[in-house]
This record gives C-alpha cells, sequence and structure tokens, in this order.
C-alpha cells in the first residue's frame, strides 16, 4: 500500500514538465548541432499512397460507400495513379538529395510482389532492390516497411488480418523480401502502427474491412499483428545476413508504433482514468508487447486478451514512433472506446484540426526511453496545404527531440512525414503533408514548399 | 447565503441526529493525473469548495459546489462542480443520494454527470461512512472509519481500489472547527492527492 501511493504522493510535485516548446521559434543557426554523430534525418512514404497502380484490398475499399451513401475515401477519391511514385523514383531521389536527407523510409507492396498467393513479381522486386541500391549509392540509407496498410487481395479473401493464420503469410513474405533485399537493406519495419490499422479498420471503421466499434475483434488484430511482426523478424534475421551499411550488423528490427498524447479533459476521476486506460492500451500495451513477449489488452467490460507470443520479445532493436497530436479524453462509458475525443480549442492545428503539440513527442522520448531501446522517430508531420505552418513544426520538434537527446534519452533518427504530398488513405488527397507540395492536376508536378529550406538548414547542422 | 444562515439557525434544535446542519468552506491543492514507465502525465490545481447541509426533521439536504483549477499551463481544463443530495438522517445513522454535474471549460460534451451517494451508521464513539463519487466526486468509492470523541470528531478510509482518505475536526468556537482533510489514491493508472484546509459553521453547535 504504501509503496503503491508513494507516486500519488509525488503528484503534486512532480507532474510531468511541459516544456513550451510551441511558444519558441528556435535558431535554425544551432538546431539540430548536438544530435549525435550518425543521426538519421529523412522523409518517409508509403507505397499504397505514392507509387499508384497498386491493386489490392483498399482498391477495393477505395470503391465503397458507407451504408448511408457516403463514401469510403473523403470527396470520393482513389488512390490511382497516386504521385505515380513507381515511376518516377528517379525525379523522388533528387528531391530527396535537394532536402539532404541521410535515410529514406519507404514500404514494399505486397500486392506488387505477390498479386497471387506463391506467385512472385520478379520485375516488381527488381524495382525495389534498384530503388535500395541508388539510395545507399546516394548516401541515403533505406528503411523498408513490409505491411503499411494494404494488403493483397488473395489476403484480404482468405479473412484478412482477422485470422490468426496471416502471421504465417506475412513471415512468408518478410522471408522473401528479405532474401532477395537482405545485401542492400538492414533496416526493416515489418508492420507500421499496429494499433492504428486495427483501430482504424475495426473501431473506426475507415480502414478496411470497415467494421465500427468491434473493441474486441480490434484488440484480436493487434494481437495477431504481434504474432505476425515476431515470425516476420525471425525469418528476416534468418535470411538478411549481410551488413549492407558497414555497421557490424546485418539487420536493425523496428516496429512504427503510432503514439499520442492522451490528455484528460478535466481533473474528474473519471477523466482522468480513463485517459489512463486508453493511453494504456494505445500507447504502452505494444511496446510492453515487445519488452515482454506477454500480450495484455484490457477494455473494462469487453475484453481482457492475455496471450504469451513466441520470439516476440528481442524482436526488435530499437522502438520506432509515430508522431503527430494530442487528445483530449472525456470520458464517455457508452461508446466502445469509453470516451470521446477532441483537440483543445484555441490551439495552433494542421489542417485537420489536430493539436500541433511539440512538448509531446518530448514528453513521450523521455517516457519510452524507459524501456532501453534505442528510438527512432519514423513518422512526424503536419498537413498544411498553404505551407506556412511547417517550418515552425519542422523547428519545434526537431528542438523537443533534440532536448530529449541533451537529456540523455537515445535517440537515432528522425524521419519526416512526408516526402511529398501524398493518398492519405480515409482522407483521400486533400490532407496535404508533403514538404513538396504534389500537383494533382498537373502532372503531379513536385514543388518545393517553404519547409524544404528548413529542412536542409537543420541537415546541414547535423554533424 | 443569508437566507440559509437563517435556514440552519432556526432549523438548529435539540433534535440529536446523527448529522447537524453545517456551512463549510476549504481551500486544497489537488493533484490528478496518470502515470506509465518513465511518463507521470499530471497537474496541479487549486481546489475550493463550499458546502452547506440543512436538516428538516430527519429530511437531510446538502450541497455543495467546487473549483478546480489549474495551476500549470496547458493541462487539464479549469471545472466547476455542483452536488446536490436529499435523504434522511437519524440518530444512528443518515443516507443521501443525489446527483453531481461536472462542467468543464472546452471539454466534449461539457458537462459530465454522475451519481453520488453518501451513507453513514454509528455505533457510539465509533462509526462507519460509505461514499460514492463523495467529496464532490473526488473520491469514486470510499469506507472511513469514523470517530467521535469531545467535540473532536476524525476520521480515516479506504479509498477503493488503493488509497486512503482522512478527515480531521478540531473545534476552535462553540460552533467554528477547522476542517483538515486529505486523500490519496490510485485508480488503475491514475492517481490523485488532495490536501484541504478548511472551516465548518454548525449554527446549533458541533457535535
Amino acid at each position: 500500500m504504501k509503496r503503491a501511493l508513494l507516486p500519488v504522493m509525488a503528484l503534486l510535485a512532480a507532474c510531468a514538465e511541459r516544456p513550451g516548446f510551441d511558444l519558441t521559434s528556435p535558431s535554425l543557426d544551432t538546431l539540430g548541432k548536438t544530435l549525435p554523430t550518425g543521426f538519421l534525418f529523412g522523409t518517409a512514404t508509403s507505397a499504397h499512397q505514392t507509387e499508384g497502380g497498386n491493386v489490392n484490398d483498399w482498391t477495393d475499399f477505395e470503391q465503397g460507400t458507407y451504408p448511408d451513401g457516403r463514401p469510403h475515401i473523403t470527396n470520393g477519391d482513389q488512390s490511382g495513379l497516386a504521385d505515380d511514385s513507381w515511376n518516377r523514383f528517379d525525379e523522388d531521389l533528387a528531391l530527396m538529395q535537394a532536402l539532404g536527407v541521410t535515410a529514406y523510409r519507404f514500404s514494399i507492396e505486397w500486392s506488387r510482389l505477390e498479386p497471387e498467393e506463391g506467385v512472385w513479381n520478379a520485375q516488381a522486386m527488381a524495382r525495389y532492390r534498384e530503388w535500395a541500391v541508388k539510395l545507399r549509392a546516394a548516401g541515403i540509407e533505406p528503411s523498408v516497411t513490409l505491411f503499411h496498410f494494404s494488403l493483397p487481395r488473395w489476403v484480404a479473401a482468405k479473412g484478412g488480418l482477422e485470422r490468426p493464420e496471416v502471421a504465417d503469410d506475412f513471415a512468408a513474405y518478410a522471408r522473401r523480401v528479405g532474401t532477395e533485399l537482405g545485401d542492400v537493406v538492414d533496416f526493416w519495419c515489418p508492420i507500421n502502427e499496429i494499433n492504428i490499422v486495427a483501430a482504424e479498420g475495426w473501431l473506426v471503421g475507415d480502414f478496411p474491412p470497415g467494421n465500427t466499434g468491434d473493441t474486441a475483434t480490434r484488440a484480436r488484430v493487434m494481437a495477431i499483428l504481434l504474432h505476425a511482426h515476431a515470425k516476420m523478424a525471425k525469418a528476416l534475421r534468418e535470411v538478411d545476413v549481410v551488413d549492407a551499411n558497414g555497421d557490424g550488423k546485418a539487420t536493425l528490427i523496428t516496429t512504427a508504433h503510432h503514439v499520442r498524447i492522451f490528455q484528460p479533459a478535466t481533473h474528474s476521476a473519471l477523466d482522468t482514468a480513463i485517459a489512463g486506460l486508453t493511453d494504456d492500451f494505445e500507447n504502452e500495451a505494444v511496446p510492453r508487447a515487445f519488452a515482454t513477449g506477454h500480450i495484455a489488452l484490457t477494455v473494462p467490460g469487453t475484453i481482457d486478451l492475455q496471450e504469451d507470443v513466441p520470439d516476440l520479445k528481442g524482436s526488435i532493436d530499437v522502438l520506432g514512433l509515430n508522431y503527430y497530436t494530442r487528445d483530449i479524453i472525456r470520458a464517455d462509458l457508452g461508446s466502445a472506446s469509453l470516451s470521446t475525443m477532441h483537440y483543445r480549442a484555441g490551439r495552433p492545428t494542421n489542417d485537420q484540426g489536430w493539436d500541433l503539440y511539440p512538448d509531446g513527442l518530448y514528453i513521450l522520448l523521455k517516457r519510452f526511453s524507459a524501456y532501453g531501446w534505442p528510438i527512432y522517430i519514423l513518422e512526424n508531420g503536419l498537413s498544411d496545404q498553404e505551407g506556412t505552418k511547417r517550418s515552425l513544426f519542422l523547428e519545434q520538434h526537431v528542438a523537443a527531440l533534440e532536448r530529449a537527446v541533451d537529456e540523455g534519452v537515445d535517440v537515432r533518427g528522425y524521419f519526416h512525414w512526408s516526402l511529398m504530398d501524398n493518398f492519405e488513405f480515409a482522407d483521400g488527397f486533400w490532407p496535404r503533408f508533403g514538404l513538396y507540395s504534389v500537383d494533382y492536376a498537373n502532372d503531379r508536378k513536385r514543388t518545393a514548399t517553404p519547409a524544404v529550406a528548413t529542412f536542409k538548414r537543420i541537415s546541414q547542422n547535423l554533424r | 447565503m443569508l437566507t440559509l444562515l437563517t435556514v440552519l439557525v432556526v432549523n438548529a434544535t435539540a433534535d440529536e441526529r446523527l448529522l447537524t446542519d453545517e456551512v463549510s468552506a476549504g481551500l486544497g491543492v489537488f493533484g490528478s493525473g496518470y502515470s506509465q514507465p518513465g511518463l507521470r502525465l499530471g497537474d496541479a490545481n487549486l481546489s475550493p469548495t463550499v458546502t452547506g447541509r440543512v436538516l428538516f426533521s430527519g429530511v437531510t439536504l446538502e450541497g455543495g459546489v467546487l473549483l478546480v483549477a489549474p495551476l500549470t499551463r496547458d493541462g487539464s481544463a479549469l471545472a466547476v462542480t455542483g452536488s446536490a443530495r436529499v435523504g434522511w438522517t437519524g440518530q444512528r445513522f443518515t443516507v443521501l443520494a443525489g446527483v453531481l454535474g461536472q462542467w468543464g471549460q472546452g471539454a466534449n460534451p461539457a458537462w459530465q454527470c454522475l451519481p453520488t451517494v453518501r451513507a453513514s451508521v454509528d455505533f457510539g464513539p465509533f462509526g462507519l461512512t460509505l461514499g460514492v463519487f463523495d467529496l464532490l466526486g473526488l473520491v469514486p468509492a470510499h469506507l472511513s472509519f469514523d470517530v467521535s470523541l469531545t467535540r473532536v470528531r476524525f476520521s480515516v478510509g479506504w479509498v477503493a481500489p488503493i488509497g486512503l482518505v482522512g478527515t480531521l475536526d478540531l473545534p476552535v468556537a462553540e460552533r467554528f472547527a477547522v476542517r483538515l482533510q486529505a486523500f490519496a489514491y490510485k485508480l488503475a493508472q491514475a492517481e490523485f492527492a488532495q490536501g484541504t484546509v478548511g472551516v465548518v459553521f454548525a449554527p446549533g453547535g458541533l457535535r
């Protein structure tokens, strides 16, 4: 009892520090200069959002509608040619070089490589290989994600992510890619945002399969994806035995874990307790599972999933975090998530209304450093069609990261989402996340936003 | 307030019941938040309260207002809670039930309503009190052991699932007492603590 109450008694004196990075305008003369040697400063994209011409479960979902007649995708958009990056990689590589990136995170489209079960597309594999080789030749470390939300149709038809055996399909896919690309890729992310793909597909309903309010299945999908990750990591380590970047290790395996700040709307016991439970489910459960090999997902009154996952413990070498915003939590015991989430009025926001909260990056870096893994920020960015907010956003978030590093947090990379505007899944093309804007009405012409100069200045400050 | 005091004084009779008419005011410092490994996300707040209770024979009306004003920038919002309970007080027991309404600045939805219950039973110098969303909703559930000495009352209790709450009334005059109150508890990942200093005015005299 006494030990349990000690942190309570400390509450009044030791609340989380909110340094107020959102109130500052960091100097570009010095920003990033204290980051460690070898720090990766890059950009990120994903296959379905940029490549164009993909045929997968999203292709079908994009053509569908909700029961009330609304299209699944805002404005009825379909990914279609997206940014046509499949055919314009050299142009995009030039953009990266102009930015001065030292790393590029992209994903491989499973449906391109294995359009039918067991049928592999050698040409597509060769194209991805060519990208990795060109990146490395340009001094850019390729970071490859194997699953970034889109599944081959044949996987979806077999039951998609609800079928436990899908973990074996994932493992076979990872083994194939690791075998083919292992000599040019070291930095692997098997699955992007385990919590988000399950939330959007089974709670919110704006990802395939479009189910809503099914908290129990959502938790089971997260568990299946953790099983899949463990098997994929094991396969990658078995087949990728070539150290492509000369750091002495053939593989560097991470996950891309989506994290948010969940702040209680008020002091009330309900708001605070449910914010804590939400934080535990969304932020903590996944890294805790990686640390212990045991999944514990609990929603009071709905599910208490407890499961050991073989080979999960030790399956990541570093922790990747995707951070965008802060949610305010108001208790709502009638909803599947037990709360309503909103953004605080009066705050700076992106075009989608998300709170731009750089303090959150600092708080989360300090927090997750407790696990002991080196950390990479694998996504951080904002939708900003006018391009007027991105420079300050970038400066404030890098300042927050740098402060955390100065205070001893082992952060080894930052990837800005995104290199260029792209197909933002359920939101379609309207949210503009790119350092380079894309003119979809004019041959997808790429144009630098003002933040490109900011990114370059910071990149030049890195040792 | 003058009207309330008039009612309280008129109502103060020799009728010996477990509770008496009283008005109290306090000023507390309240901390709330949640923790995870490497994280304590919380806020310190000022928490002034005013409560009042009046008995019409055994019929008991009780109400109060709590303001929670954040002391830290950009944390949980300012909130005001109002409580109204009605019930019965006998010589050895009291049962009060009602509603809490909490308004949170900028919260969506702005209002949150909860039930609130307090029941006490007296065994002479000792007693037990059960509270649900008691203390203006700040404590979700507690079971307290009450002790009454000569004009000095104190109680100490267990807050579910893990925590403590304590109250001490020290008389400073015939009808006035200083009230010290504190609690600390954990609820899943959430943590709460408060310390309050207040005054109690009992127009019929302190028990």
